[in-house]
């Protein structure tokens, strides 16, 4: 009688069979100390990032990133193991990675939704030290590997069986590639919180810094593919990050090289500045994501006259009728009592009054309008409203 | 990017023929399920809400051109048209006069829209005075809504020897059916995208949010035609002079956009075979044959006859290489000024260099304040003579020359079929960026079944030849190298099928411009029309004549 074969079985015979093959064509070595060979590819990557259109072009931005790539190599001679390029990406998903040329990026959703440079530094940290050691070479060979050794045994197996084993092999294989991936994951980020702590950020701060994303991401109803985009990565990730902490993590090392206060004021204001881009173009294209997001960064940072302008062109979005041209009379009003308020939510407001027949308040907020923003384009055109009135 | 397969075609239209007869059955007696207000083009409600919110409705003038390089006036005929049919879903359509007049008016307060400099419009003017004279519009015709109309090109899917998109039907080679001949040697089982131009209808509320958006598909902008186009490029692109010419088709579109304003659900539903309402289904026989297409690149260089240009240009000012995006070293930057050095001693000239021209141009440009009028964005002949005879007194030449020659690098593109790119009088292999090799890949030749037809931006130097007046005699172009490399890897799906997903990489800089032999065959290739005589040309493209590479 025929018995289907269980996966032990199939695990047994493939081990049996494999070695035997292994012996004949001579395995490569496991855990060889890795050899990043930067290729022509990495260079077209690179050149192609640089000139696109999502390059950012922010020497502020480029100083951090640099600044705290730098902390972490110099306080660890193995994070040396490329001479980092670090530029930003413009993408509202936040992600960080590198190539094996030194070329690293980092979106700049990834810094607008972080709070502090421990955070930054643990999200260039971790795919750092997955670069360093070569990991995705590594998993790449070891299911090269896997493949030559298992193809006699399954080819045989699944001839045998009629195809009847083939799903649970190919089932099984997954599963040993994810184990694979999972432990030199965890290998790295042992690794890169080692580098956080040498370097004299707190390792904590890499669950914390996923934990920000994952809670920033869910409120803005926004995910993608980035393993720092990706809901389901981003919650296993803090989990083993958590658990890594727990048993393995050194106690920080006071940093000498940068005062704390001016590190965490220029990541704070880039944060800001880069958080806003997003709010401004989810006013028009993502409304879902636009308060969440102003609604953090205004507890954070505390609120601002931008941020008060972008809620108040959302209200102007929906003002189609009398109760919403008075809700958004209300949100430029508020906005206008910030001094920072910028000059066009003046000229919205004289428009607004217009559209609700007072004409008085109209031609004051444009006179404003005009004298905060001399050279305006529009200026000209906002004249002939007050020579009218 | 379109694959064909010519030669098995006759069995999936068997099929299709059989199953397209049981569909058409099944749908006979099937009633249809009536679309819903989101499917409509509708954000909030429907069109009974639309009608109601939006009686008064104004439409705002369509920037012109409408498409750039198209007829200007099409926009007034696509307004025209499509006030008709808003007319008759109901709206009460307002004259334009007082936003032209506002529009007028808030152009000139702010001393033109348009930048002097580039003829494009200068960041904020534009909105500043579109917003300004649709609140014009707003209050001094008590709107209640407007309506906006712009023309966009996009990717369409073909679907064997059709595309539909939009509520409009096309077949891709912009031919008629030739009967049996086109069963027989018809362009098969395809698949790609083409390019097509449609007209979005959208309708907004006072604050600007959109109340209902429908696009109607006008015409292909590219026909795909084995049997028409020469070497390897099937593709015919419509000249942009000759899209927007067609009114029927226009009407098409419109009526197609309109269509959920105009009915109700329940009665498109019921007018699923109706072509008035499904205007998909009009007949190609019915409209207008579509303006020719043109093989991209084809067109002369010589925008004068030769034997004028060279009755009247004996003295030419040759300026420096301008390098546009790319990084040209001195040595590349001397190379290419003596290659045509090189090729223009066939007609005896006197070519003088003059390493400041681009700059002298510039200043020159600089101290007209640019040639465009700022009010309508086009240029302005004065101004441009102006420039000239600044250029001119700037060369400090006697006696003066009789023309400017200028070279530039261009970013251009590549059209391949079955990886072999063609472009300008170059060829390469896509995906070994090696010469080509006619042959099939199984062979170590480049023509690889599986890498389909599309294209991949390539490096071109292109060369122009201006008299005193600015008015060009000779625009030539020839293709140096692909900027990308094309790459098809050969992925199984399962058991029985196997896909070949390409990808495009654009190539390093350090890895351009190192092959001078492609740069001389560049040179002369845009050159050749103005330094051979048509005979000495047609001896050169006899087929025994290898081309670059």
């Amino acid at each position: 009688m025929h018995r289907t074969p269980t996966r032990h079985d199939l695990v047994f015979k493939r081990s049996v069979v494999g070695v035997a093959l292994s012996a004949l064509l001579g395995a490569t070595t496991i855990g060889a100390a890795p050899v990043l060979k930067p290729t022509l590819a990495d260079d077209r990557v690179e050149a192609s990032y640089n000139s696109g259109n999502q390059f950012v072009h922010d020497a502020e931005f480029d100083e951090l990133l640099s600044r705290v790539a730098k902390r972490i190599q110099d306080a660890n001679p193995d994070a040396r193991c490329l001479a980092l390029r670090l530029h930003a990406l413009d993408e509202p998903l936040p992600y960080s990675f590198g190539l094996k040329n030194g070329a690293f990026y980092v979106s700049t959703g990834l810094i607008a939704r972080i709070d502090s440079e421990a955070e930054l530094a643990a999200l260039i940290a971790l795919p750092l030290a997955a670069l360093c050691r070569g990991d995705a070479d590594q998993l790449r060979s070891d299911q090269r590997q896997r493949i030559l050794k298992n193809l006699v045994p399954d080819l045989l197996l699944v001839t045998l069986t009629i195809g009847i084993t083939a799903p649970s092999l190919r089932k099984h294989d997954e599963q040993q590639d994810a184990n694979d991936r999972d432990q030199l994951r965890d290998a790295s980020d042992t690794l890169a919180l080692q580098w956080l702590a040498a370097a004299g950020y707190d390792p904590a701060a890499a669950p914390l810094a996923l934990t920000q994303l994952l809670d920033s991401l869910a409120a803005e109803d926004r995910s993608g593919a980035p393993e720092f985009a990706n809901a389901a990565d981003l919650d296993t990730r803090r989990e083993s990050l958590t658990r890594l902490l727990a048993t393995s993590a050194p106690a920080p090392t006071p940093p000498t090289a940068t005062t704390p206060a001016v590190a965490a004021d220029a990541l704070r204001k880039l944060s800001w500045r880069y958080a806003m881009n997003l709010a401004r173009i989810d006013v028009g294209s993502h409304p879902t994501g636009l308060l969440p997001l102003l609604d953090r960064i205004d507890a954070r940072d505390g609120p601002s006259g931008y941020s008060a302008y972008l809620r108040a062109e959302f209200a102007r979005h929906d003002s189609g009728t009398d109760a919403g041209v008075a809700a958004a009379i209300a949100a430029y009003e508020k906005c206008v009592t910030f001094s920072d308020a910028p000059p066009a939510a003046y000229r919205e407001l004289g428009f607004l009054y217009r559209r609700a027949g007072d004409q008085r308040r109209a031609r004051d907020v444009f006179v404003k309008y005009l004298q905060k923003a001399p050279n305006a384009v529009d200026g000209p055109i906002i004249r002939t409203y007050l020579e009218v009135q | 990017m379109i694959s064909g397969s010519l030669g098995r075609h006759l069995r999936p239209i068997a099929i299709a023929v059989l199953f397209g007869m049981t569909g058409a059955a099944v749908a006979a007696s099937k009633p249809t399920v009536p679309p819903t207000n989101a499917e409509l083009g509708f954000v909030d409600g429907g069109r009974t809400e639309v009608l109601e919110r939006c009686k008064r409705l104004g439409i705002q003038p369509m920037v012109r051109p409408t498409f750039p390089g198209t007829d200007p006036e099409a926009a007034v005929r696509i307004q025209s048209i499509a006030a008709s049919f808003l007319r008759e879903a109901g709206f009460e359509v307002v004259p334009d006069a007082s936003y032209v007049a506002a529009y007028d008016k808030f152009n000139h307060a702010i001393g033109g829209i348009y930048n002097p400099g580039t003829g494009a419009p200068r960041p904020g003017a534009l909105s500043g005075v579109t917003q300004n004279a649709l609140r014009e519009f707003f209050d001094h015709d008590q709107l209640d809504c407007v309506a906006t109309l712009q023309v966009f090109e996009s990717k369409l899917n073909v679907v064997g020897r059709l595309v539909l998109w939009n509520g409009a039907t096309e077949r891709v080679n912009g031919q008629l059916p030739a009967g049996v001949s086109d069963f027989v040697f018809g362009a098969g089982d395809m698949r790609g995208t083409l390019p097509g131009i449609s007209v979005q209808l959208q309708i907004l509320d006072r604050a600007n949010k959109a109340l209902f958006t429908h696009s109607g598909g006008i015409q292909l902008a590219a026909y795909h035609d084995p049997h028409r186009g020469s070497g390897t490029a099937t593709f015919l692109n419509v000249p942009l002079s000759k899209l927007l010419q067609d009114d029927k088709r226009i009407e098409r579109a419109l009526r197609y956009a309109t269509v959920p304003l105009r009915f109700t659900t329940d009665e498109i539903a019921a007018g699923a075979n109706d072509p008035s309402i499904a205007t998909s289904l009009v007949k190609l026989e019915d409209l207008p044959p579509v303006p020719a297409g043109v093989v991209a690149g084809e067109e002369t260089a010589l925008k004068v006859p030769r034997d004028q240009i060279l009755a009247n240009v004996h003295r030419v000012v040759l300026g420096p290489l301008f390098p546009a995006e790319f990084k040209v070293s001195p040595e590349m930057a001397a190379r290419y000024r003596a290659q045509v050095h090189e090729e223009l001693k066939r007609l005896d000239w006197e070519v003088i260099d003059a390493d400041d021209l681009n700059i002298i141009a510039a200043e020159s440009f600089q101290r007209i304040g640019g040639y465009y009028d700022p009010l309508t964005g086009v240029q302005d002949p004065a101004k441009v003579a102006e420039m000239m005879r600044l250029i001119f007194r700037g060369l400090a030449l006697t006696p003066a020359p009789d023309a400017l020659l200028t070279i530039a690098l261009a970013k251009t593109w590549a059209p391949h079929k079955f990886g072999v790119a063609e472009w300008y009088g170059a060829e390469q292999d896509a995906q070994s960026l090696g010469p080509v090799n006619r042959g099939p890949k199984l062979f170590g030749g480049s023509t690889d079944p599986n890498a389909g037809e599309g294209s991949l931006t390539a490096s071109a130097v292109r060369v122009v030849l201006r008299d005193s007046t600015n008015a060009t005699l000779y625009d030539g172009v020839g293709g140096v190298e692909l900027l990308q490399q094309l790459s098809v890897t050969p992925t199984r799906t399962d058991f029985r099928t196997t896909t070949y997903p390409q990808k495009l990489t654009d190539r390093a800089p350090q890895e351009l411009f190192q092959d001078q032999t492609r740069e001389q065959h560049a040179i002369h290739f845009a050159l050749r029309e103005l330094v051979l005589t048509p005979a000495e040309i047609a001896a050169e493209n006899q087929p025994e004549k290898p081309k670059a590479h």
